[in-house]
């Protein structure tokens, strides 16, 4: 029940920084309310590792994009979690778009932002050869990640390096002591006492605040849709690809994401909703997908579409706001010692996650507590579930020595039942269809389920005894 | 590395693969081996627990689970190889497939032909694109007829199905039969899509609703579905269901191939010519996979065609290629006459009914000469309404999901009292 540190929501920032936390001599709970980590923010956005020239020369969204940069693609390194720098194109249409991207190239300059021109036409076809436009922005450092494996590897090496992770529990209640925080979930139980918490609730961290009194941040909820292409077309487009974005800095406007499961991204929209869990997508905001998508893309016209989805955006400003860019808020509370508020961690948040993990941890919680290096730690995820080389030796041999490796489950995405039962003996204990699918990338095929979902819950309900009901959610 | 050299490699044990690996057996090339990713034979037949199928390739009409052990006894009797459990994850440019099973790890297989009887998948809900959230409780319609049928799942009890295809027409019933509430069958077009005869038999003597030119335009539920809004020309409505199905067309499964290189027309047809092949040599299609059959009969029909044309390939591979056009005339056969939608109407007040007893779906009344199965038909109708054989799945002592049909028809009224009756006698 007591720990040095409570960390508030199992995002890919709160995943972050409890593996950064794990690394010292400390007692670290990670809690969320979904049954899973990554089912928030970090589970649906475009999984871009951003070279940092979209952001306000001096943020911190500034800062942490360039330092996170390094320090992802380093953290997935050390983890095992496949990224890949596939580059990126901002696209003008024409002559008077141009202005635009010789803003972003100066911006790009000043943030320190490495391999930045601006190409012609003819270069953009001989790099993407079905993209229409006349001027682009060529950024040769930026990537890919698959952002809910990402922060799927961070909590679940946190946990193996000693972070208690407590997932289905919404914090409902906190209260301050004298040198510390209880909190206390919606049935009343009292889940931790704590010195610090570090409030990383995506779009629940405004209210988490208010529960101490800290009443002056509002999240905006801008919801995001999204469509995915079949993979039969991965090979229509080698790098991330974006028109100019529109002026009320709602997004990034609607791109091309090539993802690192082969499949392409179209997305996502930008519209402020009222509702922060409202997750559905609408055939207006799909039609508009699809008209902005083809004019950047026009082969794509013919192409089939597997699954569409929204994510959310948590902001902290909206159209009615006097700005159109507010700053991440990464502070500790002026009202509450060793309470520390990520709020509005928007993009670039996934690339930024390891550098404010770093931040907490080295200049926050650092500068007022002797952080004592753990001689044990292992920064290496042990659950990596997926296999992507099934032609490596490594692969060839656990087929021997286990004969689940060689049945395949889901024909799509060509996933295994030795994959499927590494993931469900993952540490954070997350038994269900989603946890698989996360891991493993079952059911996220062209069909969908369609073949596999029995196979799924027959491997639910015989090896691991979980109910029919619960699988399908039907109490 | 290469365990086997053989003739041909039937991917798919469905009713074309058999069938294609029965008549190649009997016109004496036996050295095929049939791969099949599921443990059992049969494809998507052991599913299909209604009746319906059989009534052109074995001249009587049977369950899906029955016309599959058909064709597997006379697989069985001729011994010829399967290997189940087994997934075809590559084939090379020189006919080299690379198979993954439990039993023999990562294996190759050297063949001189193929014959992709691989079947078709379904289109999804995202395939045609519906809004609102996603949520437990949306199926396609064959993804809800495996996990009852074989699985013995109970997945909801309010559902609304999209699209009058046959499986939807089917999965409709057999829910009811299960004791499920179907609000209706939406069918985005005017008319319906399935046959007349499982519109009949499926819907109206079980009172389902069809509703034609309606669709669901939003789905709700965060976690599990919580209703839809249906409209129906310009008109919006909201149904409280738990569950949806989606039975909204299928589509060849086409991977392997499309791996392969060979030439996909419009992402969804392979192109073959007369003879079931494809753009390269020695690689043929039959089954749900070459084009959507009605009828399982159908695709072991042209199973038993690609058989032939196989063969002939092995025997004449210097003439095999003679007077083949790029046409398929085949499929053109298998349309039947279209009816009028009005029909459903008239069906109600007696005047006229469709017979149900084959996929023709003759229409009978007075002025009709119907054939003897027809005749049949109108005098058991208009004696004792509505009655069916009935067919279910129970759990027997083994703990397994077995499909039982009754010998006898039994009337419509009279199903839930029977189900049970027949659930508790097996248990």
């Amino acid at each position: 029940m007591k720990y040095d540190i409570a960390v508030i929501g199992a995002g890919v920032v709160g995943s972050a920084i409890a593996r950064e936390l794990s690394k010292y001599e400390l007692k670290v709970i990670l809690i969320d309310k979904e049954e899973d980590v990554s089912e928030g923010i970090s589970k649906a956005n475009s999984g871009v590792i951003h070279a940092g020239f979209n952001v306000k020369t001096g943020s911190m969204k500034s800062r942490f994009n360039r330092e996170g940069l390094a320090l992802l693609t380093k953290t997935a390194d050390e983890l095992g979690v496949k990224y890949k720098i596939c580059r990126k194109l901002v696209i003008a249409k024409n002559d008077e778009e141009k202005p635009y991207l010789l803003k972003l190239l100066e911006q790009g300059r000043k943030n320190s932002t490495p391999g930045l021109s601006i190409i012609d036409r003819e270069t953009i076809k001989t790099l993407e050869s079905n993209i229409e436009g006349k001027w682009a922005l060529y950024s040769e450092k930026t990537g890919i990640i698959t952002p809910f494996l990402f922060t799927i590897a961070l909590a679940e090496n946190a946990c193996e390096n000693g972070v208690i992770v407590k997932l289905n529990t919404e914090i409902t209640k906190i209260t301050k002591e004298k040198e510390s925080y209880k909190l206390f979930s919606a049935s009343g139980e009292l889940i931790s006492e704590s010195r610090w918490v570090i409030n990383s609730a995506g779009c629940a961290s405004d209210n988490i605040a208010s529960l101490v009194g800290d009443n002056k941040f509002k999240i905006h909820p801008c919801r995001g849709e999204y469509f995915i292409l079949d993979k039969a077309h991965s090979d229509m487009l080698n790098m991330a690809v974006y028109p100019v974005p529109p002026a009320d800095g709602s997004g990034l406007g609607v791109h091309f994401t090539p993802t690192m499961n082969g499949n392409i991204l179209i997305g996502p929209s930008a519209e402020y909703i009222n509702d922060r869990d409202d997750l559905a997508t609408t055939k207006k905001t799909m039609e508009q997908l699809k008209k902005e998508a083809y004019e950047l893309m026009p082969i794509i016209k013919n192409f089939g579409f597997i699954k569409s989805y929204a994510g959310i955006r948590p902001k902290l400003f909206n159209s009615q706001s006097n700005s159109n860019f507010e700053d991440f808020h990464i502070a500790e509370s002026d009202v509450n010692p060793r309470f520390i508020n990520l709020i509005g961690i928007e993009s670039p948040g996934l690339t930024s996650s390891p550098a404010i993990a770093r931040y907490i941890v080295e200049d926050i919680i650092g500068e007022k507590e002797d952080l004592t290096r753990k001689k044990e730690f292992d920064g290496r995820w042990k659950g990596a579930a997926k296999i992507y080389d099934k032609n490596s030796d490594e692969y060839l041999s656990l087929v021997k020595r286990d004969s689940d490796y060689a049945q395949v489950v889901c024909r799509c995405e060509h996933v295994t039942k030795g994959e499927i039962k590494k993931a469900l003996n993952n540490p954070l204990k997350a038994r269900s269809l989603k946890a698989v699918k996360k891991r493993t990338f079952a059911m996220t095929g062209r069909c969908q389920g369609g073949f596999c979902l029995s196979k799924l819950i027959d491997i639910l309900q015989k090896e691991y005894s979980i109910k029919t009901d619960e699988i399908l959610r039907l109490r | 590395m290469i365990l086997k050299e053989i003739d041909v490699a039937i991917i798919g044990a469905g009713a074309a693969g058999l069938a294609c690996a029965i008549k190649l057996h009997d016109s004496g090339i036996q050295n095929i081996v049939i791969f099949e990713r599921n443990p059992f034979l049969g494809g998507i037949l052991r599913q299909c627990i209604h009746l319906g199928f059989g009534l052109t390739y074995f001249n009587e009409e049977l369950t899906g689970p029955q016309y599959a052990d058909k064709l597997v006894k006379n697989i069985k009797d001729r011994n010829i190889g399967c290997r189940l459990n087994s997934m075809v994850l590559d084939i090379s440019e020189d006919k080299i497939l690379t198979v993954s099973s439990p039993q023999d790890g990562i294996m190759k297989y050297k063949t001189r032909t193929i014959v992709f009887a691989v079947g078709c998948r379904e289109r999804t809900r995202d395939n045609i694109e519906v809004p609102g959230t996603r949520p437990m409780g949306v199926f396609t319609a064959g993804q809800a007829q495996t996990l009852i049928n074989l699985h013995g799942l109970k997945i909801g009890q309010k559902v609304v199905i999209q699209g009058s295809g046959d499986i939807g027409l089917i999965m409709a019933r057999r829910l009811k039969i299960e004791g499920y509430d179907v609000i209706a069958v939406l069918e985005t077009l005017p008319y319906l899509s399935g046959l007349i005869r499982n519109k009949v038999q499926c819907l109206d003597h079980f009172g389902i609703p069809l509703m034609l030119s309606s669709r669901i335009k939003k789905i709700c539920g965060r976690k599990r579905v919580s209703g839809v809004y249906v409209e129906t020309e310009n008109q919006e409505q909201y149904y409280d269901c738990d569950t949806v199905l989606f039975s909204v067309g299928l589509i060849p499964e086409l991977e392997l191939a499309r791996n392969l290189g060979l030439n996909i027309q419009d992402n969804s047809n392979i192109a073959v010519n007369s003879a079931f092949e494809g753009t390269k040599d020695g690689i043929f299609f039959c089954g749900n996979c070459l084009h959507i059959n009605d009828l399982a009969d159908n695709a072991s029909l042209e199973g038993e065609k690609a058989a032939s044309f196989v063969a002939e390939y092995l025997r004449h591979p210097e003439v095999f290629r003679e007077g083949l056009t790029n046409k398929l005339p085949y499929c053109e056969c298998q349309k039947y006459s279209q009816y009028n939608n009005d029909f459903f109407y008239q069906l109600k007040d007696g005047e006229s009914l469709v017979c149900i007893i084959c996929p023709k779906s003759c229409i009978l009344s007075k002025g009709s000469n119907p054939c003897q199965r027809g005749k049949d038909y109108l005098s058991s109708i208009t004696s004792e309404g509505f009655s069916q054989r009935l067919t279910t799945t129970v759990l027997n002592s083994q703990e397994e999901y077995i499909p039982i049909v009754t010998k006898e028809s039994v009337s419509i009224e009279s199903f839930p009292e029977k189900v049970k009756e027949l659930k508790i006698k097996m248990s």
